[in-house]
């Protein structure tokens, strides 16, 4: 497995998707929606300890920004929409929303600072 | 806050390109893999590792069989735009570690984002394990050989209450 060096910035990105997908999910087990629906939720353990190994595989600023972020807004990465942000709803820079499309790198939102990632139009 | 869904919100659901008559899956990993490989194919996510990796630790956190041949495997990721809910079906069963130990013929996929205006995602989970407690149900789904009889099958099912 590369190391957090070696990841491209791409990957990364992908990798802060993951993580709060991971993230949401062991949030959601907490509120036990799900089990009152029927489902045994028995595994959070598991998730916890998958969740501290994909973090082990970001940098240390990228996790931490990471972390602010989902402190101050409960989701740290968001989609973009025809070159808005779908965090804050604020228009982006046309080149900013240029390089999210190629998901060239970790980009923020200029106005909530948000990690961006587009879904396609 | 969510309120229960309507049967015919709940047929308007299902979609001829996200159903599968017969899956190919031999096993629970190949299930979640089928489906991924069925939303790319109708574009409607952009990253297969990404929406396989939530619904294999969804399965992780617990089995989403919840008994009587019946499985939803589901969960919420930032690559859905909207929510998706897929049917596959599976003749002769297979293990998806069900509650009850008994093989699963009945798949409904459903992901959605993290927050979904018409907050659909809780009321569709919940409908599906309900409407699919009844075994003429879950018969008439099984024997339907195409989509179209599988809609009337659910029809059939909200015109019978």
């Amino acid at each position: 497995m590369p190391s957090a060096q070696e990841r491209t910035p791409s990957e990364m990105l992908h990798l802060l998707v993951e993580l709060q997908d991971l993230d949401l999910m062991i949030r959601e087990a907490a509120v036990q929606e799900e089990k009152n629906l029927g489902f045994e939720i028995e595994g959070v353990s598991r998730l916890q300890e998958a969740r501290r190994k994909l973090a082990d595989t970001l940098s240390p600023e990228v996790l931490r920004r990471y972390e602010r972020l989902m402190e101050r807004y409960d989701r740290a990465v968001v989609p973009t929409h025809k070159g808005t942000c779908l965090g804050c709803f604020m228009s982006l820079p046309t080149a900013v929303a240029q390089t999210v499309k190629r998901h060239e790198g970790i980009k923020v939102c200029e106005s909530c600072g948000r990690i961006l990632y587009w879904l396609g139009e | 806050m969510e309120r229960p869904m309507t049967d015919q919100e709940f047929v308007d659901l299902f979609k001829e390109e996200l159903y599968i008559a017969d899956l190919k899956a031999r096993n629970k990993q190949e299930v979640l893999e089928e489906f991924a490989d069925l939303l790319i194919r109708a574009g409607k996510i952009s990253n297969r590792a990404i929406v396989l990796e939530m619904l294999t630790r969804r399965e992780r956190l617990g089995s989403t069989a919840v008994g009587k041949g019946l499985a939803i495997p589901h969960g919420r990721t930032l690559m859905a735009r909207e929510m998706i809910v897929a049917f596959g079906r599976c003749r002769n069963g297979l293990d998806f570690d069900a509650p009850d130990r008994k093989p699963v013929h009945l798949f409904f996929l459903i992901i959605a984002p993290y927050q979904e205006r018409q907050q659909r995602y809780l009321p569709a989970l919940g409908k599906i394990a309900e409407c699919f407690q009844k075994k003429k149900l879950r018969d008439e789904v099984l024997k339907a050989e195409h989509f179209e009889e599988f809609i009337n099958a659910l029809c059939s099912r909200a015109d019978s209450q």
